[in-house]
């Protein structure tokens, strides 16, 4: 014994430090949480670091608060008097507003319009904007007394479409002020004008959650994470994961049928996460799925419309490794591309970005995950078919 | 020394040998299992009513559900077979409520009904079947929690 206890002792004191390293790494996460913007909850996980976890923690809550003024449809901000101008106005912004606004025109221009956030008013026509979400009282014209039991009338939809046309926003910058300019375009019903409406609920939470990661960083972070609403995630290191960094995240399975809670999980660390899909927000009537996220082509939310014959199509998207901002809008554009042009836009656009979707089949009801990742990238909980891109 | 003798000292591990490093190797796998697959949730015991940050109902399996002390007016509760409804009145006109649904087999919890929007977005959420879920219904500033209940912030999900 002695022999092999002198022999073996480098081997043993390895095995020992592993081990007891596993345990701790010397690094103690804790968590913060407010539900107080977006009409969501923001978690921040970070490594406890004394002083500086109280100012940090008030620089990324101030910034929320201006950045939901800013983005919001409906609280006085940049973009909620943009949707009041007259058409053909110019509309000062805040930098803000210029930024994500200028974000979306580029994800707007890179997918040929999949991701529009000049569909304001069909979101508000479908029942989904914020007055809807409390004391809802029919107010415009168009307006039904339970969204969930009646259709739009066609003619809004077909004359809506019209006001939705984001290439015409112009965005500049003079003497160090922003603008939009508005589009001239309007539609007349029932004795109503209606003009272009802004909605960036597609994009806002992504742009917050770069901003936190600039904010959490720029404080001298390196493990943790940043979590807003569940759909925009800056993803740092973590301390007690494989390496010492890596997190397992998992995604929501978007249909019980698939998991009952997440459908895979990731395996990453220090890159943004962004998902969406039609599960969160939606209303189901003659057996479809009326969600939050609108077609532009169609005016229709995605699957939805009469052309859509069966109902199948793209539920949910989820990108690993663009900025919030931009991965927001692209799993927003994935969902409206429909498949074929989804799988096309991944191949040649994402490149090695970690990208993945759900795709339903009505006409037998099942769901297949369309991914690029490689089996070492995630692990399916779920139950479906997968495609490796 | 014969030729026997020497091949018995050169036997390469002894009992002890062979009883430490399996000793070590056991603990290198509970370790193992504890990290990969210990991170699914535990199962809830129960779950807990709250509204505007007030808990008015609870309900533990096996042992079924209390109405909070004030709240009477206010929860329904009715039982079939082994599902729990439990309807939780937000006004005296009853028009604002929820409706949650225990299966106290399965143990899974549900928002089955609200009158929180049209949307009901409530209603969509995932059931509860761990410590880690939690249904919240925001209008109504309700929240279905499991006893127990420690937000898992470090088992994080995106969607």
């Amino acid at each position: 014994m002695k022999k092999h206890l002198k022999n073996f002792m480098p081997l043993t004191l390895c095995s020992i430090v592993a081990l007891t390293s596993a345990c701790g790494s010397g690094v103690t996460l804790q968590g913060r949480t407010t539900s107080r913007y977006f009409n969501a909850q923001a978690i921040w996980v970070y490594e406890i670091s004394g002083q500086k976890d109280e100012e940090t923690w008030a620089n990324l809550t101030t910034m929320l608060q201006s950045v939901e003024k800013s983005v919001s449809v409906s609280s006085g901000g940049a973009i909620a008097r943009f949707n009041e101008a007259e058409a053909g106005e110019e509309v000062e912004l805040d930098k803000t507003a210029y930024d994500v606004l200028t974000v979306a025109k580029n994800v707007y221009e890179k997918t040929d319009g999949a991701y529009n956030p000049a569909v304001g008013i069909l979101i508000d026509l479908w029942g989904f904007s914020p007055r809807f979400s409390e004391d809802y009282e029919p107010y415009y014209v168009y307006d039904r007394l339970n969204p969930a039991e009646q259709l739009p009338e066609e003619i809004y939809i077909e004359e809506f479409l019209k006001l939705t046309d984001f290439s015409e926003v112009e965005l500049s910058e003079r003497n160090g002020k922003y603008y939009a300019m508005k589009p001239d375009s309007k539609v007349v019903l029932d004795g109503v004008t209606y003009t272009m409406q802004l909605n960036l609920g597609g994009i806002g939470k992504g742009y917050a959650a770069d901003r936190a990661e600039e904010i959490i960083r720029a404080a001298g972070y390196s493990y943790g994470y940043f979590n807003l609403a569940g759909s925009s995630m800056s993803v740092l290191k973590n301390p007690n994961g494989a390496d010492g960094k890596i997190w397992d995240i998992g995604v929501v399975s978007p249909r019980g049928k698939i998991a009952d809670g997440d459908m895979l999980t990731v395996f990453v660390s220090d890159l943004p996460l962004s998902s969406s899909g039609d599960y969160v927000q939606y209303y189901e009537l003659d057996g479809k799925r009326y969600s939050l996220i609108i077609d532009p082509l169609t005016g229709y939310p995605v699957n939805t419309a009469p052309t859509d014959t069966d109902g199948s199509g793209i539920i949910c998207a989820s990108v690993f490794g663009l900025p919030a901002a931009e991965g927001d809008a692209t799993t927003t554009a994935l969902i409206a591309m429909g498949k074929d042009r989804a799988i096309e836009y991944i191949r040649n656009e994402l490149g090695d970005v970690l990208t993945l979707f759900v795709w339903y089949n009505a006409s037998d009801d099942s769901y297949t995950l369309y991914t690029n990742m490689t089996s070492d990238e995630y692990m399916l909980i779920g139950e479906m078919d997968t495609v490796t891109l | 020394m014969s030729y026997l003798e020497e091949i018995k000292k050169r036997k390469p591990f002894a009992l002890l040998d062979i009883l430490f490093y399996g000793v070590l190797v056991a603990a290198i796998i509970v370790l193992f299992c504890i990290f990969v697959f210990g991170g699914k949730g535990k199962e809830a015991s129960g779950i807990e009513v709250q509204v505007d940050g007030k808990v008015v109902y609870t309900y533990r399996y096996g042992i079924g559900g209390e109405t909070v002390k004030g709240y009477e007016y206010s929860i329904i509760e009715e039982i079939d077979n082994d599902t729990v409804y439990v309807t939780v009145m937000l006004d005296e006109s009853g028009k604002e409520k929820n409706v949650i649904v225990i299966d106290t087999l399965e143990k899974r919890v549900v928002m089955h009904d609200a009158t929180c929007s049209f949307r009901k977005d409530c209603t969509h959420m995932k059931a509860i079947s761990t410590e880690r879920d939690v249904i919240i219904c925001l209008p109504h500033k309700l929240k279905v929690l499991p006893i127990g209940f420690e937000e898992d912030l470090f088992h994080p999900s995106v969607g």
